[in-house]
């Protein structure tokens, strides 16, 4: 039996030799500073042309692998010092003793959560650093993530007052002891 | 030999004073603390508290970051033993047996294990740190340009091959990471390249925002996706090292040492293939086979001496040629620039007792570790127990701290996002990060020294392959890179046996 394709690695191959194409398009496109002296072997393009060539190479090398299946994969990592998936390490509580549901459902990712986590890290990176006092942004950001994602679990447990109330506090102790450890006591400037 | 123990007695007593044992105690303890923390490493925690000590005298903060450092891959150990989740990936190991033996009850025992493992590991590196830096910085004054070109691209080849478990994606990595390195003003001319048109960018990627999003928003991002099982602390005994367990493992001590050092010497490999080496080497040597993975002394003590070890060897490479031995260390060099210091071939004339300051930095961690392995036991696991919906805004409260205050650019904090975002996605899809950063470190030097070592042979290529020094380095890196390719290795499979029955 043909072993599948390796679909991810087929995408990752293609972005490695549009970037690398792009690079080598680029640096070809430079200023080769002749009316300085320079040569080719200065050239500011020669370092970003060979690095963009290697990248568009090693992405054909990743694209061949993945289109002939797992096997060539496998080829590649059999000689690894890390272990790929190392046996039990990692796993979290013993999967021997501990056999809720709670356990299982931790082996598997989560990406609802990882979308909302990642928007409130925008919005306050991007949003909000820099453009309201460092001190309200941090209360405003811990405040909402605490909540948000207690949100749930203290529902089911019937607090959902006290764990707003939790998160009021969490973001305001944040806020405070941050700003004054950075600001007061070691003198770094906050954004 | 006398010069040094003067030199290092000198830096013991400069240290010795009230403010900075402190200061060593309080940052090995904000080391053990992260480092027992899932999803906090101790690239962050370095990189957090490179931050923090951004206006302390150049001593002291760089103190506190090698007792955050070694104290965060000492810490890890506490959560593979009590959790079996590893602290720092430095910890996997760890978690074999270290886990297994808290499944015995003996949980006190392996944290035991763990600390007399990870303070004889330092030890051991120390030792070689004191002995071995003074002479390989010798040796790297007779590098010119060729040979720091391809000294910089072994370190990105030999980190993307060993680091991660597939070195193609590891050699990706490690070529978009000399490609990041390359944006801004070139060295030469000052052309701004890849900038397009933004100011911002014509000053280049600065190593920390990137390393802060590479290695902090990203292990962030990580922890929110995995949905986070229920913390079970498994019950503990006497946390007291056994000298029973020293001395009847302690040719696996040694070895484990000796592994440990040398895999920190080699660039950007760092603590958890150190770890991994020791385990199996020890697994190798061992008449207990089969313990191993079921509760083995032996396996946890080789892995924790291992990773342990691991830390003052990485500091060899970054005193002597300025090129870090692990992802923390590279931290560590970016500080030292920060506070003044020039890592380098000239530190043992310009600054030789700098490497002797080192030294005694890695034994008050050594301290701190040993003190923190005996008292800290309740309090971490009450740690181990707050949620990681309060850690995780708090330490991306940090994160952008960390990323804004080197240069004060709010730019600085867009970068530790867009690293953030593009690493978590490169490590789902099996990308090792530790080689990009690397790039991105020695970027300079490996176009620098191409440039300036193509001008110098008036664009001959020869003399990168026919200079001793060059050429040893380049055979190095060629076999380092044939013998990973299936393909050649099934050549040598043929061979070997045709030519065996010849």
């Amino acid at each position: 039996v043909r072993p599948a394709v390796d679909r991810p690695d087929v995408v990752g191959s293609a972005v490695w030799i549009v970037l690398g194409v792009a690079i080598v398009l680029a640096a070809v496109a430079m200023d080769r500073m002749e009316n300085q002296g320079g040569t080719l072997y200065t050239a500011p393009g020669l370092v970003p042309g060979l690095l963009g060539l290697a990248i568009a190479g090693l992405g054909v090398l990743l694209g061949v692998r993945a289109l002939r299946g797992g096997n060539g994969a496998r080829a590649w990592q059999g000689t690894s010092v890390v272990p790929a998936v190392p046996a039990q390490a990692g796993a979290g509580p013993d999967p021997v003793a501990d056999t809720s549901a709670a356990a299982r459902d931790a082996a598997q990712g989560d990406p609802r959560a990882l979308a909302v986590g990642l928007l409130l890290c925008l919005a306050y990176a991007l949003g909000l650093v820099g453009r309201a006092p460092f001190a309200l942004s941090t209360f405003l950001f811990v405040t909402a993530y605490v909540a948000v994602f207690e949100w749930r679990r203290r529902g089911e447990a019937g607090q959902r007052v006290r764990g707003i109330v939790l998160a009021l506090v969490y973001g305001a102790g944040t806020a405070l002891v941050v700003s004054t450890l950075f600001e007061k006591v070691f003198f770094v400037r906050l954004p | 030999m006398f010069d040094g123990l003067l030199a290092l007695g000198q830096s013991i007593a400069a240290f010795s004073t009230p403010e900075t044992i402190f200061f060593a105690l309080l940052s090995c303890l904000v080391g053990v603390v992260i480092g027992a923390l899932p999803g906090l490493t101790a690239t962050m925690g370095v990189t957090l508290m490179t931050t923090l000590t951004l206006k302390m005298p150049s001593s002291q903060a760089l103190l506190v970051l090698i007792c955050t450092y070694v104290g965060a891959i000492y810490g890890g150990s506490r959560s593979a033993i009590l959790l079996n989740i590893p602290g720092t990936p430095a910890s996997a190991a760890a978690c074999l047996d270290g886990h297994a033996l808290a499944r015995q009850g003996l949980a006190g025992r392996a944290m035991g294990i763990a600390t007399s493992g990870s303070v004889l590991g330092t030890l051991i590196g120390m030792f070689f740190l004191a002995a071995f830096t003074p002479v390989l910085g010798n040796l790297a004054l007779r590098f010119g340009a060729y040979e720091f070109f391809w000294l910089a691209l072994f370190g990105v080849i030999v980190s993307a091959t060993l680091t991660g478990n597939d070195p193609l994606k590891g050699w990706i990595a490690g070529a978009l990471g000399l490609f990041v390195a390359g944006i801004g003003q070139e060295p030469i001319h000052a052309y701004e390249r890849f900038t397009f048109g933004t100011r911002d960018l014509a000053g280049g990627i600065q190593l920390v925002p990137a390393l802060v999003g590479a290695f902090g928003l990203a292990e962030l991002l990580a922890v929110m996706y995995e949905k986070s099982a229920p913390v079970r602390v498994s019950a503990y005994d006497s946390v007291i090292p056994k000298l029973k367990d020293v001395f009847q493992y302690w040719r696996t001590i040694f070895r484990s040492g000796v592994i440990g050092t040398f895999i920190g010497i080699l660039p950007g490999v760092g603590e958890d293939v150190a770890a991994w080496s020791s385990y199996a080497a020890a697994r190798r040597a061992s008449r207990e086979k089969e313990k191993f993975g079921k509760g083995s002394i032996e396996g946890l003590m080789a892995a924790e001496t291992g990773d342990n070890a691991c830390v003052p060897g990485a500091m060899i490479p970054v005193l002597t040629l300025a090129i870090p031995g692990s992802a923390p260390a590279a931290v560590l060099m970016a500080a030292m620039l920060i506070h003044g210091v020039r890592p380098g071939p000239m530190i043992m004339t310009e600054a030789p007792q700098f490497v002797y300051d080192v030294v005694t930095m890695m034994m008050f961690a050594t301290i701190g570790i040993f003190f923190y392995g005996l008292t800290l036991t309740k309090l971490l696991t009450k740690v181990l127990a707050v949620p990681r919906t309060v850690i995780v805004p708090i330490i991306f409260v940090l994160c952008a701290i960390g990323a804004f205050a080197i240069a004060s650019r709010l730019f600085d904090v867009w970068v530790m996002v867009v690293f953030g975002v593009v690493g978590f996605v490169m490590r789902r899809f099996g990308y090792p990060l530790a080689p990009m950063v690397l790039g991105i470190v020695l970027g300079d030097l490996l176009e620098k020294n191409l440039r300036r070592g193509l001008v110098l042979s008036d664009g001959d290529l020869m003399p990168f392959f026919t200079r001793p020094i060059s050429a040893v380095i380049f055979a190095i890196i060629a076999v380092t890179i044939l013998v990973r390719i299936p393909a050649v290795r099934r050549l040598f499979a043929r061979r070997g046996p045709a030519a065996g029955s010849a």
